[in-house]
């Protein structure tokens, strides 16, 4: 265990507390989603760090597979409650149905449930990328004028936009990598580590300043 | 690959990761600016927009004292000097002890006259009456008091489908034709005043024409505040107005209204 992965641990439990402030406050429907999304990781990482500490079997890709279905569908969830295009909105509802589909066959026909799934990683990370790219699309286009630095969603959108972009192809040939040059995996691990640490560092400024204007209206 | 690599290679992917970081921090400013200048926009629209109700506001009340003025004038001259007649007439009877019937008819002709003058002034006072009728006819009721007098022949003509204006442009229109007539009644010394309308498919043209002594209209346009405002009105209306005269050659006002 290295520094860079307690931060990481740090930063995720002040957004998963933020989290829970935020849904004490019933904030909006879709800052909700992400703050659910943001506890169920950190109960996650808290529980792959105690397995790795202080258990023998330290396996914990069952949990990292079932996790990311969970995740993408409800990044998808969220973004399809905020992107106003309905052709988007239709896209979204498509792979809200295909994506558990793809999920069972990649992780139960193709990998295993012990097996790093890149493949439902790298698709279901794209997707996203693509998601929060068309939401700050949306915003630049808009009409009307919005107040970015309150604008919780956009910083969801830039931290997903910035560890997706970041952690894609580095989870995308991490088998490889642990397979052949196991070393280099990872000493990897340490700028995805960083990508975390933004992305959720951005995720609780954006639930305190939706708290903020909350507080002010 | 050899393992003194890895260093290297991790080096490279955190500067990749650094400088994405910054690349995002671009995008992020950028959209930043962005929404400033959206921000900005919109506030000039604001501000606009306010001037624009204000010089409306200021216009339409200038255009009120314009036509308080004309119908005080009016009244004045014809139903006061009307009044004034009848109670001549009336103190005539009252010192003869007995009206004759000439006397009496006189008086009451008198009278009617005085009070369809001041029906006539109330209609063209009124603004919430110019909601209910077409503008045409409005203009034509105007034309036929001022043709009443005898002093002017007054024409409309209407060319093509009467189509509706907004109340407010509606409104500002009648106005302007209005100080158009009461100009040419003040000024012009015209005999024949004639007023048209064209309905065409674009915009509406409205021609006020009189064979009157007509103007400089060079020289006016420098020092007459009355032609300045007649073309701010179009202006405000979105469309514009066109003033051709010349000494002894009378006076012809071209206006320009959009439909919306």
């Amino acid at each position: 265990m290295n520094i860079s992965y307690y931060i990481y641990l740090g930063i995720l439990t002040m957004a998963a507390l933020t989290a829970m402030v935020s849904l004490k406050r019933g904030l909006s429907f879709p800052i909700r989603i992400i703050a659910l999304v943001v506890l169920y990781t950190g109960m996650v990482e808290w529980s792959v760090f105690f397995k790795a500490e202080f258990m023998l079997d330290k396996t914990n890709v069952q949990m990292y597979n079932f996790f990311h279905l969970v995740q993408y569908l409800a990044f998808a969830y969220y973004f399809q409650h905020i992107i106003h295009s309905s052709n988007i909105i239709k896209v979204i509802q498509v792979f809200l149905y295909l994506y558990p589909v793809f999920w069972y066959t990649m992780v139960f026909f193709v990998f295993n449930l012990n097996e790093w799934n890149s493949y439902v990683f790298m698709v279901g990370g794209v997707f996203t990328i693509l998601w929060a790219v068309v939401y700050c699309y949306q915003l630049l286009a808009a009409d009307e004028p919005v107040m970015l630095r309150y604008n919780g969603e956009f910083w969801i959108a830039i931290g997903l936009i910035f560890f997706y972009v970041c952690s894609v192809p580095y989870m995308g040939m991490f088998n490889f990598l642990a397979k052949f040059h196991d070393d280099l995996a990872s000493l990897l691990k340490i700028p995805l580590q960083i990508s975390n640490i933004v992305m959720y560092s951005l995720f609780t400024y954006a639930f305190i300043c939706q708290l903020t204007i909350t507080k002010k209206s | 690959m050899p393992v003194d690599h890895y260093q290297e290679i991790l080096a490279v992917i955190i500067t990749v990761v650094v400088l994405f970081m910054g690349l995002l921090c671009v995008m992020v400013l950028i959209m930043f600016n962005h929404q400033r200048r959206k921000f900005r926009y919109r506030e000039e629209t604001k501000a606009m927009s306010e001037a624009y109700q204000k010089q409306l506001l200021e216009s339409r009340l200038e255009m009120q004292e314009e036509t308080f003025n004309s119908i005080s004038r009016e009244i004045h001259d014809n139903v006061g000097q009307l009044l004034s007649l009848v109670k001549v007439q009336l103190n005539i009877a009252e010192q003869n002890g007995t009206a004759g019937t000439d006397l009496l008819g006189d008086i009451k002709t008198n009278v009617g006259q005085a009070m369809t003058d001041l029906r006539d002034i109330a209609k063209s006072l009124s603004s919430e009456r110019l909601q209910w009728i077409p503008l045409t006819q409005a203009v034509g009721q105007e034309l036929q008091r001022i043709g009443r007098n005898g002093l002017m022949q007054c024409n409309l003509r209407i060319l093509g489908e009467e189509r509706e204006l907004s109340d407010q442009t509606k409104m500002i229109v009648f106005r302007m034709v209005q100080e158009s007539m009461q100009n040419i009644l003040k000024h012009a010394q015209a005999s024949e005043m004639e007023i048209l309308f064209d309905f065409a498919d674009s915009e509406l043209r409205i021609c006020i024409q009189d064979n009157g002594m007509g103007f400089d209209t060079e020289k006016a346009a420098t020092g007459g505040l009355g032609l300045q405002n007649i073309k701010t009105r179009a202006a405000l209306m979105g469309g514009n107005a066109h003033i051709e005269s010349a000494a002894e050659k009378g006076t012809t006002i071209i206006l320009y209204v959009p439909y919306a």
